[in-house]
């Protein structure tokens, strides 16, 4: 059964009823005792109001990188959201309600009259017991906690521990909050027989050194370890959390946040940094993202390094807010005018989040160019244990420096067999530079010359070049080995979800490979020409409605690309892309 | 002295922090209004129901606070017999109380709580009289039972000169020989008739009024004469072996039991009838050593007047219960008795409004018995008053309900000799309002009333989790205890007590929005858990007094939120979330008041 | 007759609503039909409950119905949630989670409980219940500690569950009253047989006598008698009998003594609701007697007989063919509990 690799839980109320809390809470226990976990929220768009909000979590034995299609376990918090979330629930799922309301409903109104008749129906009086131990029927999230625990075996002290640990010194009625677990917890011990298969001993796996943090966290931390000093942004859903984290995390490391007017002045400021020789960054998402693409240029042409975080959310224009899309690849690939060559990377998981922020700051500085890095609303939400590796010292710090002897007369643009000048950061004796949006000269004087414009254009794209060379690791690979009926390859966060399928099916004894793309541009042409030239047909799932990747593949590669594009504001789940490999298998 | 010392820290102490002033404004308002004895009608449920108009939030709030003493006055002013009643009343206030609504729990054990206040009243405690000075008029009461003593009590405090005459025995009529000991101690009983003794009446004990001395004799030597002699005279069967050995009436039955005499039940008794003299003949016979003891009622435990808990009694102590039988005969056959019986169905409704039973045809059965005791009810004894009064076609003393007066002057009754038999509370109830009406029959003028009273309440006294508290059940002696007359219902404890006493809504509180001060935010409402509170377009006042709001969710209509307080449980969720503070409390209560000249 | 697409309630998951609702649904197609259940466990076979403690299989191999089949059918279960409330003038039930379920006719297959004598009812946490699925479970899960029961009166699932126990090797006592073996109330012969019955089988029998008082000694407990006996035990189950779980019908006005009171169709005196199976009280001609039936047999007749009148083809209750319990190779006529026997 599924439940044996993973089980999907949902919390499910009105915002106000706390569901989110608890499920950060049930999250961090399941983590604490052993358990995979990935975590993803959904909250009304609204920024003020009611509307449903789902902590929606997955936890495993084995490690996963995607959600599931379908939940194992609903608790609801509210009757009325729920009942939409029932749709997803599977036929032997587990139903938690409050079964001793305050009102009395019509028929229908409550979720117990919805379930399959294979489902689990537990019934706890939420209301009252929260009422009972804490006077206010506020702490329901907390009795559904304490009766989750008993009922799903969850050691309860971990449960408390991590309880208290998020109160902390801001409630003084942590006690009566302790009580309301405690009070779910027996409620359940004495009254309850538990009939479903789901339970969630304490697996004996060392999970020292893990933490539990989201796409958006991950980057703030790759970007404080990489050096980072500056900070600046604008706020906007979904990536508004990484200035958050850095408010107040970065000054501790003496950098600098700044919330600018607008994406325009933020990524001026991290512009200024760069130019300063300061390790500096902005995030946004596609609005915002569009704003900033005039500098995407103006950093090409001045060879100024800058990193930008762009967390796709649905689109075009404000689009979807609080829906998870992956359609800024075109945009993070060609936006702007001009031969613009950039670096684009799109990170699958939480973890590589942080090794490629570190990364692209390390790539940002040493070729001199804007970096992009693609993140999408579900990485940057969804919360996983993840154990970091420590970032090597020499990406610390690659700017090339001139040599004393070339100060005499400084050519910032100096052609060199890479592309790359050494750059002389002010203050440094004799290099005085201009520096513009113009086309120039060795010197980095204004001219609008063929020699020179072609020139300093070779030069551009020879970055790219080297950068590939030197520093783009050739895509992983996994799956059989040799020649296989099907290959994928796959991006972003839709990766995780392929990866996980491509295990069930490999299990399934399948003949299918995964190549994982994680730097979008400049692409080893090489190794996917391998790669492709091994697939009889090659599959690329991704969360667009055109196949954005898809076609950027196929301005490189003569292939037949099976695209399965969704924009179902939702993460494609790996049971989804397991369906679509068979489909193609048996095609 | 534990026990003191908690009383004066936990509440003396919170007396203390009202400064001063505080306690100057605690101003108190009377008002005759009928909006507001409406309101008490309808938002008091449990004082409602009560015949004697028992200040139930009253009193409970004071056993919660542990003033026992005050808790038992408060309870005696109007029913005088507060130990008696916290045993035997048949509680139609806790039918009514407000926690017992749908959705909202059970009823608090009000009764439970009367006990309470009785048994734990300080010793010695004092009972507090307010005496009218003497009016040299004279009263004679025919009968001691709770009618009687209700009757006495008031008339002596009005200032009269009272004489019982009682022709029992003892004095306490059907408390004492009809509920048996194990349910009402004696000692409880004496206590409580001699507090009215006390205020100057005189008992005349063993004199049987017709038979030792005569109605009009007594007419003649007083300025009125109340009749409250109950009802001595067992319906009967009419059927036939009625009157063979071992087949008893229960009223007799119960008397001759009450009064310690030996009586043969054997050991398989048939009890017939469904009220509570049948549960206590029942009871009464397996002390007396019966084995097994079925009682045969008509329709079924439903349609009976007897409540649950009694119910749960008499099963407890493995009575059986057997429904829808009708009985037919009785025979004698060799030692025992052989029963007839006859299956009924239900059928319909009486005019008075009792479920009916329909012998089914054909479905007899027999069921053989050492003893067969039948209690169909009783009726008033009223040979002695066939002389002086007129009968209606019932059999029943014809007289004024609202001034209890009969046709011939002076000459009132009082209690179930006028209206049948009922219950303990009725009686007191019925005997102390013949009293009012005596009074104003000897002085001419009205010299008591009910007002409402208004006093403004500064504090929320209880918790939203109090009302989770399940209802405390009554400790009882285990089965095997069960012997003799030991009391059976061992009384709430402390700490019991209470636990149950928080339970009670205190509905004499009333919470109210001053609209001025209102800013129709709504937080009440979306705290409320009763949907107590609504956007109100008007308030109508009915004919009678009582209010019904017309509300609206029209936003442009709204002209004030309003409570309810009809649904409102006074959980105070609407006060503590207020920003403006514009949510008062009023504690209202109906007392009884001197009527100046 | 055509037939309206009415909606049917049963409350009661047992064989007389399952009966029943098979029969509603042959009976009309499009109707709504709802099952409401106060168990969070399916329809299952009763008499496997015992041997469900021998042995270490699932819950669902109890079951009597796929839970497909509801869905085949279209029937929606309502599991694990109670009516605590009928409201006949309105055509509405109040479930325990506060909802408001509305209902054309209704069928009350509520079932039997086991009967707690009032006498006991403050050892109601001392004693154990074995009638359904899930204290089946419990009772599993603490097998191992137990080395004596008592049997606290005398019924016939505590038989069941003596065999069972006595294949566990655990040693047993009943506590059996003077006046019934439930369902059977016998006479001194009969009675003297079933004790002798049981003694054969190395169950102590204490006969003509009560349990009056149950305390807590230790882990496990003391059973005493009104005679003055003392049982040192480890767990003292409650089998004295069932009676008829309809505690949610209190101020719905229907008619009510034991069980449910009903007419030859099956229809109690509320408009459009009938009673079937254990919690029904049936007036039968043949016996002069109200009588509620027992056993898996009844049950499913009742709730076939039930669903046909519901389905308005007039059909009148007769009395199944009567049953027998065999002790000690002698039968006696009992109406339930087909073919069973004492001779375990």
């Amino acid at each position: 059964m599924t439940y044996e690799k993973s089980v999907t839980i949902e919390i499910c109320g009105s915002s106000g009823d706390r569901s989110l809390a608890a499920g950060e809470i049930l999250i961090k226990t399941l983590s604490d005792i052993g358990y995979h976990v990935i975590s993803f929220d959904a909250y009304p768009a609204e920024i003020r109001g009611f509307g449903k909000t789902v902590a929606h979590m997955r936890a495993g034995r084995e490690f996963m990188l995607s959600l599931s299609r379908k939940v194992d376990i609903l608790i609801s918090l509210n009757d009325r959201y729920s009942m939409e979330q029932l749709k997803s629930l599977n036929d032997e799922g587990v139903v938690i309600f409050d079964n001793r309301p305050m009102e009395t409903v019509e028929e229908n109104a409550c979720i117990a009259g919805h379930l399959g008749p294979g489902m689990y129906l537990y019934g706890i009086p939420l209301y009252q017991l929260s009422q009972k131990t804490t006077n206010e029927s506020r702490s329901r999230n907390i009795v559904v906690l304490g009766a989750v625990s008993a009922l799903f075996n969850i050691p309860k002290n971990e449960f408390i521990n991590n309880l208290t640990v998020k109160l902390g010194k801001k409630d003084k009625s942590v006690d009566a909050v302790v009580a309301a677990f405690e009070e779910g917890y027996r409620y359940v011990s004495e009254n309850i027989v538990k009939l479903d298969p789901y339970s969630f001993e304490r697996l004996s796996v060392d999970r020292k050194g893990y933490k539990l943090m989201d796409g958006n966290k991950a980057v703030a931390q790759g970007a404080i370890d990489a050096g980072c000093k500056l900070y600046a942004g604008y706020p906007i859903t979904p990536a508004t959390k990484i200035m958050e984290v850095l408010f107040t995390e970065l000054p501790k490391y003496g950098g600098v946040v700044v919330q600018t007017e607008d994406e325009i002045s933020a990524i001026g400021h991290v512009t200024g940094a760069g130019f300063a020789g300061v390790r500096a960054m902005t995030a946004t998402s596609g609005p915002g993202f569009c704003l900033m693409t005039e500098f995407i240029g103006y950093n090409v042409m001045s060879e100024n390094p800058v990193v930008i975080v762009d967390s796709q959310r649905g689109g075009p224009a404000t689009g979807l807010p609080t829906k998870t899309e992956q359609s800024d690849l075109n945009h993070a690939l060609f936006g702007g005018n001009g031969d613009t060559p950039r670096i684009v990377i799109a990170p699958t998981s939480v973890k590589e989040c942080y090794q490629w922020t570190a990364e692209a700051f390390y790539l940002a500085e040493k070729y001199q160019m804007p970096v992009i890095i693609l993140i999408d609303l579900f990485l940057s939400l969804s919360v996983r244990n993840v154990l970091l590796d420590p970032l090597p010292n020499y990406k610390k710090s690659s700017n090339k420096v001139p040599a004393q002897e070339d100060m005499k007369l400084y050519l910032r643009q100096k052609i060199t067999d890479d592309g790359v000048s050494p750059r002389a950061l002010p203050g440094q004796e004799n290099g005085y530079q201009v520096v513009s949006g113009l086309e120039q000269n060795e010197y980095g004087t204004p001219v609008y010359d063929e020699h020179s414009h072609t020139m300093m254009t070779e030069k551009r794209f020879r970055k790219i070049k080297a950068a590939l060379e030197n520093d783009v690791p050739p895509p992983l690979r996994s799956g059989t080995k040799g020649k296989v009926k099907l290959g994928v390859i796959s991006w972003g966060s839709t990766a995780g979800a392929a990866a996980d399928a491509l295990d069930s099916v490999l299990k399934e004894g399948r003949s299918v490979a995964m190549l994982k793309i994680i730097v979008m541009n400049p692409l080893r042409e090489k190794e996917i020409q391998e790669f492709l030239d091994d697939c009889e047909k090659v599959l690329v799932p991704e969360l667009n409605y055109e196949g954005q990747f898809a076609n950027w593949l196929s301005m490189h590669f003569q292939k037949k690309f099976y695209r399965y594009n969704k924009v179902a504001t939702r993460p494609i789940t790996h049971d989804e892309i397991e369906e679509e490999i068979e489909r193609l298998l048996k095609e | 002295m534990k026990e003191e010392k908690t009383y004066l820290s936990s509440e003396r102490e919170s007396f203390n922090h009202l400064t001063a002033a505080r306690r100057v404004e605690r101003s108190v308002y009377f008002s005759n209004n009928k909006k507001d004895f409406a309101w008490m009608g309808e938002n008091v449920p449990c004082q409602t129901a009560c015949p004697a108009l028992t200040n139930i939030p009253g009193y409970i709030y004071t056993d919660y606070q542990e003033r026992y003493g005050r808790s038992y006055e408060i309870n005696r002013y109007v029913n005088i017999l507060p130990g008696v009643l916290g045993r035997i009343c048949s509680r139609p206030c806790e039918l009514a109380c407000r926690h017992g609504w749908p959705g909202f729990g059970e009823p608090v054990a009000i009764c439970h709580l009367k006990r309470v206040a009785s048994d734990f009243k300080p010793e010695g405690h004092r009972i507090e009289e307010f005496m009218f000075g003497p009016s040299g008029k004279k009263v004679a009461v025919v009968g001691s039972g709770p009618a009687g003593l209700g009757a006495a009590h008031d008339l002596a405090i009005f200032g009269h000169r009272v004489t019982i005459y009682e022709a029992l025995e003892r004095p306490g009529g059907m408390l004492r020989y009809g509920i048996p000991e194990f349910r009402l101690p004696r000692d409880i009983l004496d206590v409580e008739i001699s507090n009215i003794l006390r205020l100057g009446v005189d008992l005349h004990a063993g004199v049987r009024v017709g038979k030792d001395i005569k109605l009009e004799e007594l007419l003649r030597s007083y300025d009125a004469v109340v009749l409250t002699a109950g009802t001595y005279s067992p319906n009967k069967l009419g059927i036939k072996g009625e009157t063979l050995d071992h087949v008893y009436s229960g009223l007799d039955f119960m008397m001759d039991a009450n009064s310690g005499k030996d009586v043969f039940v054997g050991s398989k008794v048939l009890v017939v009838g469904g009220g509570y003299t049948a549960m206590d003949c029942a009871r009464t016979s397996m002390r007396l050593g019966a084995r097994r003891v079925i009682i045969n009622i008509l329709t079924t435990e439903d349609y009976i007047t007897v409540n649950r808990d009694e119910l749960n009694e008499v099963k407890t102590e493995n009575v059986e219960i057997r429904g829808l039988v009708s009985i037919e005969q009785v025979d004698r056959s060799g030692n025992s008795l052989g029963v007839r019986f006859k299956r009924n169905r239900l059928g319909g409704y009486s005019e008075k409004g009792e479920r009916l039973a329909v012998p089914i045809k054909g479905s007899d059965f027999t069921d053989d018995a050492d003893s067969v005791i039948y209690a169909v009810g009783q009726r008033p004894e009223i040979s002695f008053v066939k002389s002086v009064l007129r009968l209606d076609k019932g059999n029943m003393i014809t007289y004024d309900r609202s001034s209890f007066a009969t046709d011939v002057k002076g000459l009132f009754v009082a209690g179930d000799f006028g209206t049948g038999a009922s219950t303990v509370i009725e009686s007191i109830a019925s005997g102390r309002n013949a009293a009012w009406a005596i009074d104003r029959y000897l002085a001419d003028r009205t010299r008591r009333k009910k007002v409402v009273r208004f006093e403004k309440y500064a504090e929320k006294q209880r918790e939203r989790a109090w009302d989770f508290i399940p209802r405390q059940a009554m400790p009882t002696l285990p089965v095997k205890e069960r012997v003799d007359q030991v009391e059976v219902e061992l009384g709430l404890n402390m700490t019991l007590g209470k636990e149950e006493a928080k339970r009670c809504y205190l509905c004499y509180l009333k919470f109210e929005i001053d609209v001025p001060r209102c800013i129709y935010c709504r937080y009440c409402i979306d705290v409320c858990p009763t949907n107590c509170i609504h956007t109100t377009k008007d308030v109508i006042t009915e004919d009678d007094g009582k209010q019904r709001l017309v509300v609206t969710d029209k936003w442009n209509e709204v002209s004030a939120i309003v409570i309810d307080n009809n649904n409102c449980i006074r959980c105070g969720n609407c006060k503590k979330v207020c920003p403006v503070e514009c949510i008062d409390v009023v504690k209202v209560e109906l007392i009884e008041q001197d009527v100046e000249v | 007759m055509p037939k309206k697409a009415f909606k049917y309630v049963i409350i009661g998951d047992g064989h007389a609503g399952n009966s029943a609702a098979k029969t509603l649904r042959e009976g009309n197609r499009d109707a709504e039909i709802i099952i409401i259940s106060s168990k969070p466990t399916h329809y299952f076979d009763h008499s496997l409950l015992a041997n469900f403690l021998l042995d270490k299989k699932d819950i669902t191999s109890l079951y009597l119905y796929p839970y497909t089949w509801y869905k085949e059918n279209n029937i929606r279960l309502r599991l694990n949630q109670t009516v605590t409330k009928v409201i006949p003038d309105k055509h509405q039930l109040i479930l325990a989670h506060n909802e408001r379920i509305h209902y054309d006719r209704l069928l009350v297959a509520s079932g039997a409980k086991p009967k707690l004598p009032e006498s006991l009812s403050r050892y109601k946490s001392l004693l154990t219940v074995f009638t359904d699925a899930v204290e089946a479970l419990k009772l599993r899960e603490r097998l191992g500690k137990l080395k004596h029961v008592t049997m606290v009166g005398g019924d016939c699932i505590g038989l069941h569950l003596a065999g069972a126990m006595l294949k566990l090797g655990k040693s047993v006592t009943f506590v059996l009253n003077e006046y019934n073996f439930w369902p059977l109330e016998y006479d001194e012969a009969v009675k003297d047989k079933l004790i002798e019955s049981l003694k054969k089988k190395h169950i102590e029998v204490i006969a003509d006598d009560i349990t009056t008082e149950i305390v807590k000694d230790g882990t496990g407990l003391n059973v005493m008698t009104k005679n003055g006996k003392i049982i040192k035990t480890d767990l003292a189950f409650l089998t004295s009998g069932m009676v008829p779980n309809i505690d949610f019908l209190d101020g719905s006005g229907i008619d009510v003594q034991t069980g449910i009171l009903v007419d030859e169709y099956m229809h109690t005196s509320a408009q459009d609701i009938w009673a079937a199976g254990e919690c029904a009280t049936v007036y039968y001609p043949e016996l002069k007697d109200y009588r509620q039936t027992t056993g898996e047999i009844n049950a499913k007749v009742l709730g076939n007989i039930s669903a046909r009148n519901m389905l308005e083809e007039k059909k009148v209750v007769s009395l199944a063919e009567p049953g027998k319990i065999t002790i000690e190779g002698e039968d006696f006529i009992t109406y339930g509990w087909k073919g069973f026997s004492i001779d375990i």
